[in-house]
């Protein structure tokens, strides 16, 4: 169970989804309104025909309760979708493990080309092409 | 304008591998209008920018088959180094391996 709620699977499924993001942010907000007006109905009292708030019956509130419980609910939704996008935007992008494969492959040959730089070891394209022209290339035609 | 500088690690490559004549000449063909205009660098269909280290730009150009590697030293502007040259369908033994790339992106 643990595994599950821990696989990048699930992370992706609730963080990343734009489905599932817009329904819970939805469906947070749908009821945390439902609970805070259940909550003032319950603190509502009528006295001499006059509605008051009675704030000190608060803890006696089922709906507060219910309400806190929806608000740390939504802010453990946020921290995970907050450590999620922190997580995807320093991860190694497909581009840039396409860039370090590359540079993996070219890395010896600028080390080889440093030392012919170094020993003048170059050749013009002239030079190359009179090597490998069509009388004098040892390439076929 | 550059000079395309061939290094003997890519005059050898050519003389190793099985190119024809038309090909390299197209190849060398590119390279060449590639120095002649620096802003092919930037903006050509057949170059390809792979990575830059300390100012030093290394680019892929391709012609059919072919590719040149060349690189580009802000120390010598006036010359475009000519790295290597290959086919793009290489053998195995020239293909990076699939290790030493996961042993990069580890470091």
């Amino acid at each position: 169970m643990i595994e599950w709620w821990t696989s990048e699977r699930t992370r992706r499924l609730l963080f990343d989804h734009p489905f599932v993001k817009a329904a819970a942010l939805g469906l947070f907000g749908l009821l945390g309104n439902v609970l805070a007006g259940a909550y003032i109905f319950e603190i509502t009292k009528t006295v001499n025909a006059i509605q008051v708030l009675d704030w000190e019956e608060t803890p006696h509130s089922r709906s507060f309760w219910f309400l806190m419980v929806v608000l740390v609910l939504m802010g453990f939704y946020g921290w995970g979708a907050a450590r999620y996008e922190t997580r995807v935007r320093k991860s190694l992008s497909e581009d840039d493990v396409f860039g370090i494969a590359l540079q993996e492959l070219i890395d010896p040959m600028i080390k080889a080309a440093k030392k012919d730089i170094e020993e003048g070891k170059l050749r013009t394209i002239e030079d190359v092409r009179k090597m490998f022209g069509p009388r004098n290339g040892s390439t076929q035609p | 304008m550059s000079a395309a500088m061939f290094t003997d690690h890519a005059v050898e490559r050519m003389r190793q591998k099985d190119f024809t004549q038309i090909d390299l000449a197209d190849l060398l063909k590119t390279v060449e209008r590639v120095a002649d205009d620096p802003t092919e660098l930037r903006h050509s269909r057949d170059v390809v920018r792979v990575g830059s280290q300390q100012g030093e730009e290394t680019f892929i150009v391709r012609s059919g088959d072919m590719r040149a590697i060349i690189a580009i030293d802000p120390a010598e502007p006036e010359k475009v180094f000519v790295l290597s040259v290959y086919r793009a369908n290489m053998s195995d033994q020239d293909k990076v391996s699939f290790h030493s790339v996961e042993q990069a992106i580890k470091r």
